[in-house]
């Protein structure tokens, strides 16, 4: 319990400002229904008169009897009284009590009031909220329908403008594969030529080179890979004029033997001057070189 | 191509087998020292002269009359019966120590000349340490190779050369 | 697709405009060497007598026994000029061949003679090379040899080896089979023979020394084998030390200091280094197996040998430092199961061997086999001193001879016979030319 107040001591200081105000209420009730309570009834003022004893006593008797009469029917009154205060007091008490209720209701029925007000006011507020919104939504979509418009118009231009392009480059490249197409025809007829002049250069190079060979002795010391390169100059009967050593092995006795070898093949297979390629025969190189394996 | 696996994992087999085998044989032939051979040299023995020992090498019916061993080729392997008539001269020259023996090594005339005085003598060495082993002496023993060049046969054949791939025993003085 | 054909277009065109300036140029690759066709003519004689010796012949049978030269028969010659001024050049082309040797011999006295010669190129008209060399009656054969090395060396760019000897063993029996053993030397064609030593032990493994002057070899007495080494001009043998079991296969170091030999006295055979001054021995090779048959490399930084220490024989090679083994033996060939008897060329690359019983080549640096002969029971190959041919004992019917092959591996020659059985033979060094 204590542990309990400890823990909570604002509980407790609550609950004990809580008790002191209804005591200190009830007090105060108290007090100020005691005036009403404490008033004091009207009080009738009695006549005494002297009278004979048996007349006195009958008018004793008959005093006394109208003395109770008059004490009950007091009595009654005070009753009548009482019952009347308490039906006041409860009257009082109903009408404060409905006095309470009224205000309460009052109370109540201006909170609703106010409260409805409240209400409709924020529902105007809301409705002007969402008008205003509506209003923005519909700013905004304009905007982006414009906007998309625009965007809309710029990629058919840029469509349009690479069409034109395309087209453009399409019908250039054509031209120029035309152009090439020609070139190229041009070419393959001059390289046709080349070629067939080539092969017959070929073919007697390779004449050239088998006699050579075949007259060739290698000298079996000299070193593998060893070459030697002979300037030999030719006559159209393919007769050797002259052999010269452009570039020595550094070997003596393979040098002889490349020359023994140009001049034992002479003469060299050379084709006819008719051709116009024997030119290229009148003076030719021959690099002999003994194989690296 | 399997033929020639097979051949090859049995002959391994067959050489693993010879190999564990080899040094029991030759234990066990010590210790047996059965047969008619062991008990003429220990007769001889008893009688104890060179006249005997001359008998019993003159004898051609004597196991020691087998005085040449062969090999295969590039080979210095003793046969297995070779083996047992070895024994028989090892106990001979156990029996005898005053005699001793000259073990020849020879080879064929295939592969080099040198090398063949060195397979000849290792022929030689593989006889003599077998006698050894059974009961001979090494101080009666002498080994010496003339590899290829003393054939006994003079053909160019297997059937020439099988006979000049040989260890002959040369006893001293008989 | 196109577009390569386009480069290629291009390429040719590229090319074909400057071919028209730049000079064609053929290049011509061959490996192998033809024989070189050679005429020699039959030398001019000046004397009294009829010439002692035909020279050109000589010469003509060296040149073509090297397998080189294909010499034209003494039929075929167009003419028989004795110097060069008398040679037409024209009538020898005709002929197809690439040179020429004219000469002449004069007797200068009695016995005594002078022989000039020229070599010549017929191809290009020109002498190469002229010589004038002097010799007493019985150096004539040896002057026609030096003639022979100076027209291979001039041709061929290899010394030639054709004023050498071979040293061989030869084997006669009588009627009753036994046998005798020769040692003998003789010119690399076979004659002059002088016999060293005749004995009834088999001789085994002649070994010349680099002086040219000595032969070691092993005589196989009823003993047992014994290295000696005898001197070639003087006779005088000298036995070494011998050793309990083998005592093969020697082998003379570049300095002739040193045999390397195969002894067998700590076990196997395995090979030692014999002083020749100390007579002590060094051991090489350690092995249980047969280590047999050393040849040295020709700077004396190692030695080849036979071992079957891995199963069959094969050639090992060892480092030497300072006499002593450095390092552990490699394994040489890996291919065949008898590889034996190493000759190393004289280079040092190749070394003539018995590849299963045939003569071949190991290149010692790719390790590569090339097989030569196609005979049978091939043995003992020695490299002649200039390295272009291996002489080798093979079998002729039922007689052993010597031949000798290329080592381009062209056709082998029989070397001629003398009587009986000849093996064993071993090419010397080069000699020092006499004039």
């Amino acid at each position: 319990m204590i542990a309990f107040i400890r823990q909570h001591p604002v509980a407790l200081a609550v609950a004990v400002a809580i008790h002191v105000a209804f005591f200190a209420i009830l007090v105060l009730s108290f007090r100020y229904s005691r005036p009403t309570t404490a008033e004091a009834p009207p009080v009738e003022v009695v006549q005494a008169v002297a009278v004979d004893e048996a007349k006195v006593k009958r008018e004793l008797e008959r005093i006394k009897a109208a003395e109770r009469r008059r004490e009950e029917k007091l009595k009654a009154m005070a009753a009548a009284r009482k019952r009347e205060e308490k039906r006041l007091a409860e009257l009082r008490r109903k009408r404060e009590a409905e006095r309470r209720r009224q205000a309460e209701l009052e109370r109540k029925r201006r909170a609703e009031k106010k409260r409805l007000a409240e209400l409709r006011r924020k529902q105007a507020e809301e409705k002007k909220r969402l008008a205003k919104l509506e209003a923005e939504k519909k700013a905004l979509a304009e905007k982006r329908r414009r906007e998309q418009e625009r965007l809309a118009r710029l990629e058919r231009e840029r469509r349009e403008a690479e069409r034109r392009r395309r087209e453009e480059a399409a019908r250039a490249r054509a031209e120029a594969e035309l152009k090439k197409k020609l070139e190229a025809e041009q070419q393959r007829l001059a390289a046709l030529q080349a070629q067939q002049r080539r092969s017959e250069i070929d073919r007697y190079q390779q004449l050239i080179y088998a006699e050579v060979y075949r007259n060739w002795t290698v000298p079996p010391g000299a070193r593998r890979g060893m070459s030697a390169e002979l300037r030999v100059r030719l006559i159209p009967s393919g007769d050797v004029v002259t052999v010269d050593i452009a570039r020595s092995s550094g070997d003596a006795v393979f040098d002889r033997s490349a020359m023994q070898a140009v001049r034992k093949a002479s003469p060299l297979p050379v084709p006819p001057v008719e051709s116009g390629l024997f030119e290229e025969f009148r003076q030719i190189n021959l690099v002999l070189r003994k194989k690296e394996t | 191509m399997d033929r020639l696996l097979k051949l090859v994992l049995v002959t391994g087999l067959v050489l693993g087998l010879a190999a564990c085998a080899g040094p029991a044989k030759e234990g066990e032939g010590a210790a047996g020292a059965g047969g008619p051979a062991a008990g003429d040299t220990r007769r001889a023995a008893e009688a104890g002269g060179p006249v005997d020992a001359k008998t019993l090498l003159s004898d051609p019916d004597s196991p020691l009359a087998k005085r040449v061993f062969y090999f295969d080729f590039d080979s210095a392997e003793v046969s297995a019966e070779d083996r047992a008539a070895l024994r028989a001269h090892a106990e001979f020259l156990a029996a005898h120590p005053g005699i001793s023996a000259v073990l020849e090594g020879h080879a064929d005339e295939r592969g080099t000349r040198e090398y063949n005085m060195a397979l000849g003598e290792r022929r030689a060495k593989a006889v003599a340490k077998l006698l050894v082993l059974q009961g001979a002496s090494r101080d009666q023993l002498q080994t010496i190779s003339f590899g290829e060049e003393r054939p006994v046969a003079l053909g160019h054949d297997e059937a020439a050369w099988r006979l000049n791939r040989r260890v002959e025993i040369l006893y001293s003085g008989y | 697709m196109t577009r390569h054909l386009h480069i290629w277009m291009l390429a040719a065109l590229l090319a074909w405009p400057l071919s028209g300036r730049a000079t064609l140029t053929i290049e011509i690759e061959k490996g192998e060497a033809d024989a070189i066709p050679i005429a020699i003519v039959p030398f001019g004689w000046q004397g009294p007598r009829a010439a002692p010796l035909d020279v050109a012949a000589v010469v003509r049978a060296d040149l073509a026994r090297s397998g080189r030269f294909a010499p034209v028969p003494v039929a075929d010659l167009v003419a028989r000029p004795t110097t060069a001024a008398q040679v037409r050049y024209a009538d020898w082309r005709v002929l197809k061949v690439n040179n020429l040797v004219v000469g002449r011999m004069v007797e200068t006295e009695r016995n005594r003679f002078r022989i000039d010669f020229q070599l010549l190129d017929v191809v290009n008209g020109q002498q190469i090379a002229g010589y004038s060399i002097r010799a007493g009656v019985r150096d004539l054969r040896r002057a026609a040899h030096q003639i022979s090395d100076l027209v291979f060396e001039a041709l061929t760019g290899i010394p030639g080896a054709f004023d050498t000897r071979i040293a061989y063993v030869t084997v006669t029996a009588d009627r009753r089979g036994r046998k005798t053993y020769r040692l003998a030397i003789s010119d690399v064609d076979g004659y002059n023979e002088q016999v060293l030593l005749t004995s009834p032990d088999p001789i085994l493994s002649p070994a010349w020394a680099p002086d040219g002057e000595r032969i070691a070899y092993v005589s196989v007495t009823p003993r047992g084998p014994v290295i000696h080494v005898q001197n070639v001009y003087n006779r005088r043998a000298r036995k070494l030390r011998r050793f309990p079991g083998l005592n093969n296969a020697p082998a003379f170091s570049p300095d002739g200091r040193t045999l390397a030999v195969t002894l067998s006295k700590d076990g196997s055979a395995d090979i030692y280094l014999y002083d020749l001054k100390t007579d002590r021995v060094t051991r090489i090779t350690r092995s249980p197996a047969i280590d047999v048959e050393a040849a040295w490399l020709p700077d004396g930084s190692g030695l080849v040998f036979t071992s079957d220490r891995g199963g069959t024989p094969q050639l090992y090679r060892i480092a030497l430092r300072d006499g002593r083994p450095a390092g552990r033996p490699q394994r040489l060939t890996f291919s065949g199961k008898y590889n034996a008897r190493a000759s190393v060329s004289p280079d040092g690359r190749r070394v003539a061997f018995v590849h299963d019983h045939r003569i071949a080549l190991l290149d010692l640096e790719t390790l590569a086999i090339e097989v030569l002969t196609e005979t049978r029971l091939d043995e003992s190959p020695s490299f002649a001193p200039n390295g272009d041919m291996v002489i080798y004992a093979t079998r002729d019917g039922n007689t052993g001879v010597l031949a000798a092959i290329s080592v381009e591996g062209r056709a082998p020659q029989t070397l001629s016979v003398t009587r009986g059985e000849i093996r064993e033979p071993a090419w010397s060094p080069l000699r020092r030319r006499n004039f």
